[in-house]
């Protein structure tokens, strides 16, 4: 076939012919190709609307329970190993498709993606700071309406300060899954050597810091390690300070939070200390790699380490760790450190009361005591229930003196707007502007000016949040 | 050449090997980690029971089987999009070319995070949620790969197009005999940088994956790693399956990963 050069360049692809018929040619691809795209677009969306099921029960009756999760490690095999039990004692009445859905922050935007697309799950673990924010997006149904009649549920397993946590003026609103607290590990060795005795440990901020000097001198290891990949730490030691961090009364009293205060005379202080032994060596500033905490303590390189009592089952060896209670920051009888954890939300969204019904079947089986045992022995969070202590695993957890010291916190915090914590959903944007704001100061500003600086950028935070949020 | 003494030579030599271990640092640090570590990072004999740790708290096998299908579809797809997309644009004579190429220029300049939300509803809606192909679906275009394309298409010699036509080859023949050999570098290029970022995709497949078993591995080891705790061993495991296969592919196409550079130039 000889074809042109002619051909080639005043055609759009040559068919033959002439450029008349090159046109007409064009013109017929055109729409063809036109039609071509249309026909598939339109297809795909008649097919919309037809899949929208978020849990269905199956011809036998049997309800479907999707449960969106984010713990990871170790919990992940117990929170399989539950579910498959759940599933095997509720066998033709419910099934259970747990799935792991990334960190907290990932579910969040998932759960807001699903709540748009009306895929929600039918029951939830968020983080105890979220509670705000599953209050504010009305998406849940609040425990004590499920609870209604039922003599199986009984809330006074759960310690107190947990209990007020997750509940408003009205009730429960949701289940507590694992309780995690504030604590200080103190590295036996490294103390023994700096010749201090680790079963008399330092009550309060200030011997810490002696604590921390000492250790470093002697040893030459870093005294002092923290939690710092947000402000967490920052806010249970005002917390044990007896500062209400969020204005007004920390959220607690049902109006939102419009302000936070984080540049007080005492609050400033305190990081002050923590900055200067940054600065002089003493301390060891991990920035976002909380493992790297536990890293050095295992490894004997840090004394004394600031963290959650989550993290006890990576610190280690076991027999080198003492837990001693969080140190306080002043004497206030309000003072007391912040809980954490997660907590399972019921969801309302399309789904049925009979899936809802089922969902919270599975979210008490969660909190029944041989689950919380189990949970707590593989992941070092404490039990949501009390009753968890006398099953085998949580006797066996209870030997341990360590263990007791966690209990003993828990139990001992007193009930306060303080050591509840702030209740707001725009916790995700103080956490950043504060830690952003204490690490400026580390690396030179001004401590106070950081923290005003902090308090102004959360205050439009807040503002722009409870805006969106209608409150 | 440029003759050099023995010892620039050999401090040219030790200079290399001290940037190779620079970079190579983290990528040996998994993988001594993966086989060494125990619980809280410090180090033991080496063994494979992080890995199969690993592979007990999630369906490794199927996740890394996964990945790898969703690789190949989102690659081939971009690649075989492009290459049409940018031969249309520089060889079918159209009147504004370059009115076409700002159109899949455009799509660069919006960000992902903004079609996220509407993609999740599109795919929830046609009823793809927990499948495979909601994962590679939007990703089967890219305008960068596009522009990729026609890039290396505009340097080519005109006057080897113009022999082609006269020896009689249609556009696919002159496509596949003739362009594609030639700027085989840069298709090699191309393929590798949607196959990296393909494997790479975290959050995407991660909003549109429910099960264990239809996630990609990039989610799945997300798993092995809690927030305050985490066995440092297994998480170091999981991320060494996870980097392995890109590994190897930019190890065994290191030289056309440098073409990328002066893919715009052909001579």
């Amino acid at each position: 076939m000889n074809r042109s050069k002619q051909q080639f360049t005043t055609q759009v692809c040559p068919y033959g012919g002439g450029v008349m018929k090159g046109r007409i040619m064009r013109k017929h691809r055109l729409i063809t190709l036109t039609a071509a795209a249309i026909i598939p677009v339109m297809a795909l969306s008649a097919c919309g609307g037809a899949k929208n099921e978020t849990a269905s029960s199956t011809p036998q009756g049997e309800q479907t329970v999707t449960f969106w999760y984010s713990s990871a490690g170790h919990a992940v095999q117990t929170i399989n190993d539950l579910v498959s039990t759940f599933n095997k004692e509720h066998e033709g009445k419910i099934k259970v498709k747990a799935s792991y859905q990334g960190s907290y922050t990932d579910a969040q935007q998932k759960f807001s993606a699903a709540v748009q697309s009306k895929s929600t799950p039918s029951i939830m673990q968020t983080d105890g700071t979220s509670t705000a924010f599953m209050i504010d997006s009305k998406q849940a149904t609040p425990i004590y309406e499920l609870a209604k009649g039922d003599k199986s549920f009984d809330d006074s397993v759960v310690p107190a300060i947990a209990r007020k946590y997750y509940s408003d003026s009205k009730g429960m609103l949701s289940l507590p899954m694992s309780i995690s607290v504030p604590t200080m590990y103190i590295n036996k060795q490294l103390a023994t050597q700096a010749g201090l005795d680790p079963s008399n440990p330092p009550l309060t901020f200030d011997e810490v810091v002696q604590w921390a000097n000492t250790i470093h001198a002697k040893t030459g290891a870093y005294g002092y390690g923290q939690y710092m990949s947000d402000s967490w730490m920052l806010e249970v030691l005002s917390a044990t300070g007896g500062m209400n961090i969020c204005n007004p009364d920390n959220g607690q009293n049902g109006k939102p939070v419009t302000g936070i205060t984080m540049s007080s005379d005492l609050q400033v202080k305190t990081f002050q200390k923590i900055a200067d032994m940054f600065k002089s060596g003493v301390g060891l500033n991990t920035g976002t790699r909380n493992t790297d905490v536990a890293a050095n303590f295992s490894a004997n390189k840090l004394g004394i380490a600031l963290s959650s009592s989550a993290a006890y089952t990576v610190m280690g060896p076991a027999d080198n760790v003492v837990v001693a209670q969080f140190p306080s920051t002043s004497s206030s009888k309000k003072a007391g450190p912040l809980m954490g954890g997660n907590s399972l939300w019921v969801i309302k969204g399309n789904h049925s009361e009979a899936e809802q019904k089922a969902a919270f079947e599975f979210g008490k089986y969660l909190m029944s005591p041989h689950a919380q045992a189990l949970f707590s022995k593989s992941t070092g969070y404490l039990f949501a229930n009390k009753e968890a202590a006398k099953e085998p695993e949580g006797k066996a957890l209870m030997a341990d003196p360590n263990m007791k010291v966690f209990y003993k916190q828990l139990d001992t915090t007193p009930l306060s707007s303080v050591s509840l914590g702030c209740r707001t959903g725009a916790f995700p944007l103080i956490r950043k502007d504060v830690i952003a704001s204490f690490n400026d100061a580390l690396s030179g500003k001004d401590m106070k000016a950081s923290m005003q600086d902090a308090e102004t950028k959360a205050a439009t935070d807040i503002a722009s949040y409870n805006k969106a949020a209608k409150k | 050449m440029v003759r050099r003494s023995k010892l620039s030579q050999g401090l040219m030599v030790l200079l290399g090997i001290i940037l190779t271990a620079i970079v190579l640092l983290p990528v040996l640090y998994i993988f001594i980690g993966a086989l060494t570590f125990n619980a809280s990072g410090n180090v033991s004999r080496p063994t494979f029971s992080n890995f199969t740790s690993a592979a007990r708290s999630m369906p490794l096998v199927r996740q890394v089987c996964n990945s790898i299908v969703v690789t190949v579809c989102q690659t081939a797809g971009q690649i075989i999009t492009a290459i049409l997309a940018a031969y249309a644009i520089v060889f079918c004579n159209f009147k504004r070319p370059q009115l076409w190429m700002m159109v899949f220029l455009l799509s660069l300049m919006i960000p992902g995070e903004t079609t996220i939300l509407s993609n999740y509803l599109s795919v929830t809606s046609w009823g793809l949620i927990d499948t495979l192909p909601a994962i590679f679906l939007p990703y089967l275009v890219q305008g960068f790969t596009v522009f990729l394309f026609r890039q290396a298409f505009r340097s080519f010699p005109s006057e080897l197009r113009d022999a082609a036509s006269i020896d009689g080859a249609g556009h696919f023949r002159f496509m596949f005999h003739v362009l594609l050999p030639i700027t085989q570098s840069t298709v090699l290029a191309a393929t590798i940088n949607s196959a990296v970022s393909a494997w790479n995709g975290y959050f995407w497949p991660l909003l549109v994956t429910n099960s264990p078993e239809s996630r990609t591995i990039q989610v799945g080891i997300t798993q092995l790693s809690g927030a305050e705790s985490s066995h440092m061993g297994v998480v170091l495991a999981g991320s060494a399956i996870a980097i392995l296969p890109t590994l190897i592919l930019t190890l065994c196409f290191n030289k056309s990963l440098r073409g990328m550079t002066v893919a715009g130039g052909l001579k």
